[in-house]
């Protein structure tokens, strides 16, 4: 096969699959007399994806959680191997897929970040040249021969994205750790990446961050379950991600699809409800509403863990509560107890769509019964004059002086 | 460049990872002995213990010194190369599974976890050598003719143990028992080589047994290079069907090793 131009990708009907497990934990007893209840379950994370790259572009992945793009990043990376299909890289590729991976807290700064750039591709002399840069852009220079373990964590992500962004591979693949450090550091990030642009590298991210997506780069490839729903002008794409994800495209508002199950079933969940005061899954900013469920136990438990989360579509953590946090004592349930838990809240969100995930854990949280994420939706209307996710209730004064 | 598991090309991909091998095994011989008093000294006093150990044990209360002359020089030339080897090898069965942040995030030839693990080894049972030659050689034994046999059988070992290493590691990622079975495993190896008893010892018609055990034809040639009492007039030379059976064992693991570990390396990612 003819190689290809220096920072070009072509991926081609590319097929990958995962084994999920669904494992119970079981007791060393119970793994002795060979009682182990495993089930398998063959779930496709990509259904012929085909994407082409030109040399110094730039190209973002977008989709919900679960959509794919992190493991077609992955397969871009080699370290996931297609099922079917072909990924066809030209020159050298770095991945950045977490900061620092195999950093070890008990080498220094120095001796981690040679280290780190080996584990990249890059041998011992490219490093000496770019050494200084790295150090003086993580703003390390006091710490650098100190082990990583006495590092902060943010000393220790700018030491890791510092490295990374460094080396000069001909196509960059980032997963949304752009998101690391504080503002200042992120800033002088996206100026390396421009940097990195302008020199005519091909990069390749990852990201839940549409405004992000539509502002580094021209073109986005939006994912849906696998399958590239749309690729072209990153502006039309994250329209259409947006389009999907916010309530005028989403029928089900009651039930969300998608949404994944999980859980040992020591508990089972049901009658899963939204209730609002219209009666439909709408709701004003600041307005109230509720989530119930029923619980029913299968077997013996103690204090169960009752818990509810609320995320953006885009997967942003918004909210997280449970009945241990709270310290409520949940009781002891025999086989066949049922109980009504119900969560009241307040909408203090701006208008959007919001996903709501529910669960039942055993007693510190650790193992989940029963599971389901994203299984309810709501959506919060109204206007509010701000845009992001919190209703903050700004009020604007000004005064002459 | 394509995805491409051809041997040729790992081989190839393995060699342009040698960077990244050497900085591994640099990092796993610092980070052994960070925080240790000692540090590096460690690598000779352990062995020095085992070998006070059972040099006590079946030298002096099982009388095995009284028919075996100069024990512990017995017990350590044989001790050396099977404690490498069994530290490869064990060390490396957690290679893969123990640096799940890497496989899962980063793309390298995986065969540079478990060589890397060897390498460490090696370097401590180099080192062990030396201290090793330099009492031979205040002792007055005259090895170093037989220097050659040494490098035959130190070659012979580091082959095996790569390996068996990369067979475990990999073999690791599927089934974790086999973390859980390798502590026996190596009881049960350790006693089934002649480290601490000589072949002759085992009753003729059982040796074919042993010689079936890969290490023992490494233990006899070490032997043959380094302890030159039983055989009069010193040292004498291995007669070459231990050199083909060690070279043969040798070569059979590292094939074995390398076609298992090829065939499990694209589910790594998703097995750790």
């Amino acid at each position: 096969m003819a190689e290809l131009a220096p920072g070009s990708v072509v991926v081609r009907d590319l097929w990958e699959s995962f084994t999920i497990y669904h494992d119970r934990p079981v007791s060393l007893k119970d793994r002795l007399v060979g009682k182990r209840k495993t089930s398998t379950e063959q779930f496709w994370a990509l259904k012929g994806v085909s994407v082409e790259v030109e040399p110094g572009e730039t190209l973002a992945l977008v989709g919900a959680n679960g959509s794919g793009k992190s493991t077609l990043l992955k397969v871009m990376a080699r370290i996931l191997e297609p099922d079917k299909g072909s990924v066809d890289i030209g020159g050298r590729l770095a991945a950045l897929l977490e900061v620092g991976a195999g950093f070890h807290g008990d080498l220094t700064g120095r001796e981690n970040v040679y280290l780190n750039a080996s584990i990249l591709g890059f041998g011992r002399r490219e490093v000496d040249r770019i050494f200084d840069d790295i150090v003086a852009f993580a703003e390390l220079e006091r710490f650098i021969d100190t082990p990583v373990r006495t590092y902060s964590s943010g000393m220790y992500v700018r030491l890791g994205f510092a490295v990374a962004i460094h080396l000069d591979p001909h196509i960059l693949l980032v997963d949304e750790v752009l998101a690391v450090g504080d503002a200042r550091f992120q800033a002088r990030c996206f100026d390396r990446i421009r940097a990195l642009q302008r020199e005519g590298r091909t990069i390749i991210f990852v990201t839940h961050d549409t405004d992000l997506a539509a502002s580094l780069c021209k073109r986005a490839v939006l994912l849906v379950e696998g399958e590239i729903d749309q690729m072209g002008p990153s502006h039309l794409v994250v329209d259409r991600y947006r389009e999907l994800y916010t309530a005028e495209g989403t029928h089900d508002m009651g039930h969300f699809t998608g949404g994944e199950v999980h859980g040992t079933g020591d508990m089972r969940l049901s009658g899963i409800r939204l209730i609002t005061e219209a009666g439909d899954p709408v709701v004003k900013v600041g307005e109230a509403l509720s989530v119930t469920y029923a619980a029913e136990a299968t077997t013996e438990i103690e204090r169960p863990v009752f818990g509810l989360i609320v995320r953006a579509p885009d997967g942003t953590y918004l909210y997280d509560t449970n009945t241990l946090w709270r310290n409520h004592d949940t009781g002891t349930y025999r086989s066949g107890d049922k109980v009504v838990v119900r969560f009241d809240l307040k909408a203090h969100l701006l208008p959007g769509m919001y996903l709501i995930t529910v669960a039942a854990a055993n007693e510190d949280g650790r193992v989940a019964y029963d599971w389901h994420t994203d299984v309810l939706a709501f959506e919060v209307r109204g206007n509010t004059h701000a845009r992001g996710i919190a209703a903050l209730d700004a009020d604007v004064t000004i005064e002459a002086l | 460049m394509s995805i491409d598991t051809a041997p040729a090309a790992r081989m190839g991909e393995l060699w342009s990872a040698r960077q990244l091998l050497r900085n591994l095994t640099v990092r796993e011989l610092k980070v052994r002995y960070k925080r240790s008093a000692i540090g590096f000294l460690w690598s000779l006093v352990n062995p020095l213990l085992q070998m006070a150990v059972f040099s006590l044990v079946f030298g002096k209360l099982f009388s095995a010194s009284k028919t075996i002359p100069q024990f512990p020089i017995f017990f350590i030339v044989a001790f050396l190369p099977w404690a490498f080897f069994q530290g490869s090898v064990q060390n490396s069965t957690g290679a893969i599974v123990g640096n799940a942040n890497l496989v899962k995030k980063v793309y390298f030839p995986r065969e540079v976890l478990p060589v890397a693990t060897m390498l460490a080894q090696f370097v401590h049972l180099l080192l062990a050598e030396l201290v090793l030659f330099v009492v031979l050689a205040i002792g007055g034994n005259d090895f170093l003719p037989y220097l050659p046999v040494f490098v035959i059988a130190t070659v012979i070992v580091v082959v095996l143990a790569t390996g068996f290493a990369m067979l475990f590691a990999a073999l690791n990622t599927a089934f974790r028992d086999v973390q859980e079975l390798s502590g026996v495993l190596f009881l049960v190896w350790f006693y089934a080589t002649p480290v601490v008893y000589p072949l002759s010892l085992v009753p003729s018609k059982w040796r074919w047994v042993l010689s079936l055990n890969p290490m023992t034809h490494v233990v006899r040639l070490y032997r043959y290079a380094l302890y030159p009492v039983p055989r009069a007039g010193g040292f004498a030379w291995p007669p070459v069907t231990v050199v083909a059976a060690g070279a043969a064992f040798a070569v059979a693991a590292l094939v074995l090793g390398y076609v298992v570990f090829g065939r499990m390396a694209a589910n790594f990612a998703k097995e750790v």
